[in-house]
């Protein structure tokens, strides 16, 4: 008789990467993920406990200085010394002694330990009133992180593994993610997450599976003998599946592989509908010191949004105009003829802001961001940055846009500024862009019902639908209890980006998106079919949005979108946008 | 302090905007690190506490903030240099650029 005997069972979650993922359970452990479990440690075997402790610190401080190191290379040397204080906190006397502690009276694994401490020293923190001093709890927890990952070797584990495996975690961060050995993940499963967060935006990238919104306790009784079928598709979660059920996935695996590759294999064909609309697909950076130098013979058109906020990560020290300044001359000259749309420092709302503004605010997404920190709060790192763009700019076909506008005045006042930078460069006797294109990011309802003003004083408009979905529906969208009026294709979102391209037309600018929305095949039809000019994704999704654009006329596009705009509900538009693709489009449908 | 040794005292302000954060605690931290002396930190009143200043976590948790007035301790045979030290960090804000 089989005792550990596997029971079959499936979740629904949220599917934010397709593809199909089939293979056994990692669980990342770590402080705000799933608690470790409480291992009794007989007293002889304290001693050994002790002795990992100390490995693993002695294996964080080890890969804290060889961060700190690359961190600085890739930064182009600015100051990477926020690591400095991480090394110190590590190797603390009064840290180190509290894991130690409760290790000894508790009779526990360091694991347990150190989740305890950790949350000990959480609490502590918890109850300082200084908001930025309270801040600093993080500096602990992100150390308490790599103190885990260590202990339970998640790297090494990986490595030491024949096999890959599905990711299951309660939430990842950033340099979570950074940090897996993404050759062997077959994909994720968390509970925290949304379309737009990051790991979903990496997944995407690539082409792993994901699926989020599984309810923790759901998670917590994986282990690592379990098997899972990610479905990125339908956002399905069967655990221990059947071989029937096992074998119909790795069917339909191959079916998306295949597909996929055919995708790629078309890049050379022009993003142009069957009658003979051509329409720009340009891609998105994350950040400015990406290399971008394979772009050039990619078949797109151009970089849609280059993001600078990761420039301003370190809270003690902000690039200078000089460290910008080659770092977008890099940039410019990488991307050849190209044009390159650098979004200004979008700062504030969920954004970091450490060491930026000491604002404290109750509701950031509705206060001081993008455009107005820049204008109200920090015009000095607003204006450095200015700078460095303007004389980076005779180096390639340089655009900016300026995050979060709500209106005119806050273009003409950055134009004022650009303006008296232009006469301080000139007197200096720097080399600078004379005729700088300056957009407006389209992402407040406010500002696409005043587009057509927006656009006498602009040279072009790129909505960002990330943002305009969360301000037109009121939706937080890191707030998974409302994640379910997260709908792109809703008649509210239609309304408002129609208002923007009339409003582009009256003033005889462009209009991008450079939203999620322009990634999704389908909606990018109805995109074009609303009057967009050029639309600006991650580079994976371009191979998928060009099919989908080759597969239909502009007449199709227009048919769907007129009747999408008389629709009441986000379903009903689906549903028309559906029923083209699957006659235009079929593969889509399967995949 | 009762340890056998010299004991000093000094008074410091924290005079940044960010107060007593990480980087300026490690680096308290760290000069401690090269010199034979203890030196404790004391915030007096209702939200107050103190930190043996060879400990960043210590540091972090008293919670410094912008203005806040302080108290050094310092013993052992290197405890003049080490306060000198200190307080001259502090007076010097911490060295820190104005963004």
């Amino acid at each position: 008789m089989d005792l550990a005997e596997n029971f079959t069972n499936s979740f629904q979650g949220i599917a934010v990467s397709p593809g199909i993922g089939i293979g056994r359970v990692m669980k990342l452990a770590g402080p705000g993920n799933v608690a470790p479990e409480r291992v009794e440690i007989p007293d002889s075997g304290i001693d050994a406990e002790f002795e990992r402790l100390h490995a693993a610190i002695a294996a964080t401080a080890e890969q804290l200085v060889s961060l700190q190191n690359e961190l600085r290379r890739k930064l182009n040397n600015l100051d990477a010394d926020i690591f400095e204080a991480h090394l110190m906190l590590v190797k603390d006397r009064t840290f180190v002694g509290e894991i130690e502690k409760r290790i000894k009276s508790g009779k526990c694994n360091c694991e347990y330990a150190l989740y305890e401490a950790i949350e000990h020293f959480q609490k502590v923190f918890a109850t300082i009133k200084d908001e930025y001093l309270r801040e600093r709890s993080l500096d602990l927890r992100d150390v308490g992180a790599r103190l885990m990952e260590n202990l339970t070797d998640v790297g090494e584990a990986m490595l030491g593994l024949d096999d890959s495996r599905v990711i299951v975690a309660t939430t990842l961060t950033p340099t979570e993610t950074a940090r897996l050995d993404t050759s062997r993940v077959l994909g994720f499963v968390l509970e925290n997450g949304s379309v737009t967060s990051h790991t979903a935006i990496l997944a995407r990238s690539l082409n792993l599976p994901a699926v989020v919104g599984i309810p923790g306790s759901d998670l917590a009784d994986l282990c690592g003998a379990d098997k899972l079928i990610i479905d990125g598709f339908s956002g399905r979660v069967i655990v221990n599946p059947d071989s029937r059920t096992e074998e119909a996935y790795r069917l339909k695996a191959r079916a998306a592989d295949e597909f996929h590759a055919r995708m790629k294999a078309d890049r050379e064909l022009p993003p142009e509908t069957v009658d003979g609309f051509m329409i720009p697909l340009a891609v998105n950076l994350d950040s400015a010191c990406c290399d971008c130098s394979s772009l050039k013979n990619s078949g797109v058109a151009g970089i849609g949004l280059v993001r600078t906020e990761f420039m301003f990560l370190n809270p003690h020290h902000h690039p200078t105009e000089d460290e910008q300044f080659e770092i977008y001359k890099k940039l410019l000259i990488d991307a050849g003829d190209l044009p390159v749309v650098i979004r200004t420092m979008d700062i504030g709302g969920d954004k970091i802001a450490a060491g930026i503004t000491t604002v404290n605010e109750e509701n950031p997404f509705l206060g001081l961001r993008g455009i107005r920190l820049a204008l109200r709060e920090r015009r000095d790192l607003f204006r450095v940055q200015l700078r460095a763009l303007l004389r980076a700019g005779v180096y390639g076909n340089l655009h900016v846009m300026i995050p979060m506008v709500s209106s005119i005045s806050e273009v003409l006042e950055t134009r004022a500024i650009i303006d008296d930078l232009c006469a301080d460069l000139a007197a200096e006797g720097f080399e600078y862009l004379r005729k700088l294109p300056l957009g407006v990011m389209i992402e407040t309802p406010g500002a696409a019902v005043i587009a057509s003003s927006l656009s006498r004083v602009c040279d072009f408009f790129s909505i960002g639908t990330n943002d305009l979905v969360q301000y037109t529906r009121a939706i937080d969208r890191g707030n998974e209890h409302v994640s379910y009026l997260y709908h792109p294709a809703h008649p509210s979102i239609l309304k408002m980006i129609k208002s923007a391209v009339d409003g582009a037309k009256e003033g005889g600018i462009p209009v991008a998106v450079c939203g999620q929305m322009a990634a999704d095949p389908a909606l990018a039809v109805l995109l074009i079919g609303l009057g967009v000019h050029e639309l600006s994704m991650v580079e994976s999704a371009v191979p998928l949005v060009r099919r989908a654009i080759r597969s239909v006329s502009m007449y199709d596009a227009v048919q769907v979108a007129e009747q999408a705009l008389k629709c009441a509900t986000a379903a009903e538009v689906e549903k028309i946008i559906a029923d083209v693709m699957k006659e235009k489009f079929p593969e889509l449908a399967e995949i | 302090m009762s340890i056998a040794g010299e004991s000093m005292t000094a008074r410091v302000k924290v005079l940044t905007k960010e107060g007593l954060h990480a980087r300026p605690a490690s680096q308290i931290a760290a000069m401690l690190s090269k010199r034979d002396a203890r030196l404790k930190l004391v915030k007096h009143g209702a939200e107050g506490g103190e930190a043996d200043c060879s400990s960043v976590l210590e540091l972090l948790i008293l919670a410094a903030g912008f203005d806040t007035e302080l108290e050094l301790f310092a013993e052992g045979p290197e405890a003049a240099e080490a306060l000198k030290e200190v307080s001259g960090f502090f007076e010097r804000k911490f060295d820190e650029e104005e963004f």
